[in-house]
């Protein structure tokens, strides 16, 4: 759904609808519909608290099914409502084999002193009715070993590695803005896919994939646009605000034993309430994940929930 | 009497920053900052790493100048650390691609707004895996304002090479982002990897 605006003249010089410019010509805004594509949609979604969240911004369906209400402020655009499942099945019947690009192409190259890194786009299918194909492309580092990732498009999520030994083995405040600025780049409808995954090893040599998908649109944007706009960082620019939170997590980080057990709870500490899960696949094959949240009765102080 | 004026204002400030923050040592930092804190170097952790360094490699140089800021504050003032400041100057193939070393000479009261710039001892039992046991090195944040990217990692160790007192940096830049269609950001201007610079 989306705006239309018409002009036509008039010589009365008001309207009964539409406003005028005061001369001759007036504006009406018409609501139209338009074909957005994108996969069904409809329905609230909120989910049920994770990481301190209650699940309040489902929504954002509408008529026509395309999930993309952006006549209406309120409402925002529906998240998914299973994120973990939805990662566990993003490598199966989707043409992705996320087990090789993890397995075979990440984890052996984690001893090497720069990320390396995955994007994955979702476009509607070419053969398939109502269905989507999926492609996976590698990021070229380029020359200062940086990779330049993208967002919007038909992006849904990048996989990227953090190097063993060089910095913490558990996703940045960096990776969460990147989710951010994604979910504001893609069309409304394709946020429920969105996710970014991040391939470590920690210090015991234990190496994990964790993944990030938001789970309460409203706070995650919300609390990260607070932290961003936050009056210690006044007067920084953007690459300072990102220096200093990433000195703020290496704080925290450096308070642990590098263990993964230590750095998830810290982690879900950092950003209790921010409206998104943290997620980690469980095997190899990744397509068995768990919700990790934090819970003061499990011996590390995170419990780890199956999908649904 | 100007001379006067100065010391009674000096004590006066001295005691109002005094009267309103408590001390606590840089290692306590954490994710969330005290108000009022004072996060200083007790020890004097810091003060080893201050210095000037070059690398050098044919017609390609490396040089950065670190500094001790003490009572560094962000615009709101609601807390003061001491910090490691730092600027450089990168020549590559006779070509100089950067040079904010003149920074160093406009006192900021906010030390983040240098480009390098950070208060964070690690040792081999945090993230200095490659430190010796009783080794403490230095995690430094590092913007490039001049092409818009921040390094994930940047960090300090103090070696000594060819008999001399030098650095061992590494430098991981984070991945940079742009939205389809828009043109790829400038790359950072110093490749990311491990340069060894001796004190000049």
């Amino acid at each position: 759904m989306g705006t239309r605006s018409e002009y036509h003249c008039t010589n009365t010089g008001s309207c009964s609808s539409g406003s005028c410019d005061n001369c001759t010509q007036c504006v009406t805004t018409t609501v139209v519909f338009l074909d957005c594509g994108g996969s069904s949609g409809g329905g609230s979604t909120g989910d049920n608290g994770d990481n301190g969240d209650n699940g309040d911004n489902g929504g954002g369906g509408n008529a026509d099914g395309n999930g993309e209400d952006f006549e209406f402020g309120p409402i925002l655009p529906e998240v998914s409502a299973k994120p973990c499942k939805d990662l566990a099945d993003l490598g199966k019947d989707t043409g992705l084999n996320l087990k090789r690009l993890v397995n075979d192409e990440l984890f052996p190259r984690l001893a090497d002193k720069v990320e390396y890194g995955y994007q994955i786009e979702k476009t509607a299918s070419s053969t398939v009715y109502e269905g989507h194909d999926y492609f996976e492309s590698w990021v070229e580092s380029d020359q200062s070993n940086s990779i330049p990732f993208q967002t919007g498009g038909a992006i849904i999520g990048t996989i990227h590695t953090h190097p063993k030994n060089i910095t913490y083995a558990i996703p940045s405040y960096g990776d969460l803005k990147w989710l951010e600025i994604q979910s504001n780049d893609v069309r409304p409808a394709r946020i429920k896919d969105c996710f970014i995954m991040i391939v470590c090893e920690d210090k015991a040599g234990v190496k994990s994939t964790y993944g990030i998908k938001i789970s309460n649109l409203s706070n995650f944007r919300n609390k990260i646009n607070a932290l961003w706009n936050d009056s210690d960082f006044s007067q920084l620019n953007q690459e300072e605000k990102l220096k200093i939170l990433n000195g703020l997590q290496e704080n925290e980080c450096r308070k642990t034993n590098g263990q993964s057990a230590q750095l998830e709870k810290s982690f879900l500490q950092m950003f209790v309430g921010f409206g998104f899960d943290l997620l980690k696949a469980t095997n190899n094959n990744l397509d068995n994940w768990v919700t990790l949240k934090l819970d003061s009765s499990a011996p590390t102080g995170v419990k780890s929930i199956p999908c649904n | 009497m100007k001379y006067l004026i100065k010391i009674i204002l000096f004590f006066a400030f001295t005691f109002t920053i005094n009267a309103q923050t408590h001390t606590l040592d840089i290692s306590d930092q954490g994710w969330q900052l005290e108000d009022g804190a004072y996060y200083k170097d007790q020890n004097n952790l810091l003060d080893p790493f201050v210095g000037t360094y070059l690398y050098t490699n044919g017609n390609t140089s490396l040089k950065i100048v670190l500094q001790k800021k003490t009572m560094s504050t962000p615009a709101n003032n609601r807390y003061y650390e001491d910090l490691i400041i730092g600027e450089y100057q990168y020549i590559k193939n006779g070509v100089q691609l950067a040079n904010t070393l003149g920074r160093l000479n406009v006192n900021k009261t906010n030390g983040w707004k240098y480009s390098m710039s950070g208060n964070n001892i690690v040792t081999n039992a945090g993230l200095c895996s490659e430190c010796d046991p009783n080794e403490k090195a230095l995690l430094l944040g590092f913007s490039d304002d001049i092409t818009a990217n921040y390094a994930q990692t940047f960090r300090v160790r103090r070696i000594i090479e060819d008999s001399q007192p030098a650095i061992k940096i590494f430098i991981l830049w984070t991945f940079s982002t742009h939205k389809v269609g828009t043109p790829v950001p400038p790359s950072p201007n110093i490749p990311g990897g491990e340069y060894i610079l001796k004190k000049i």
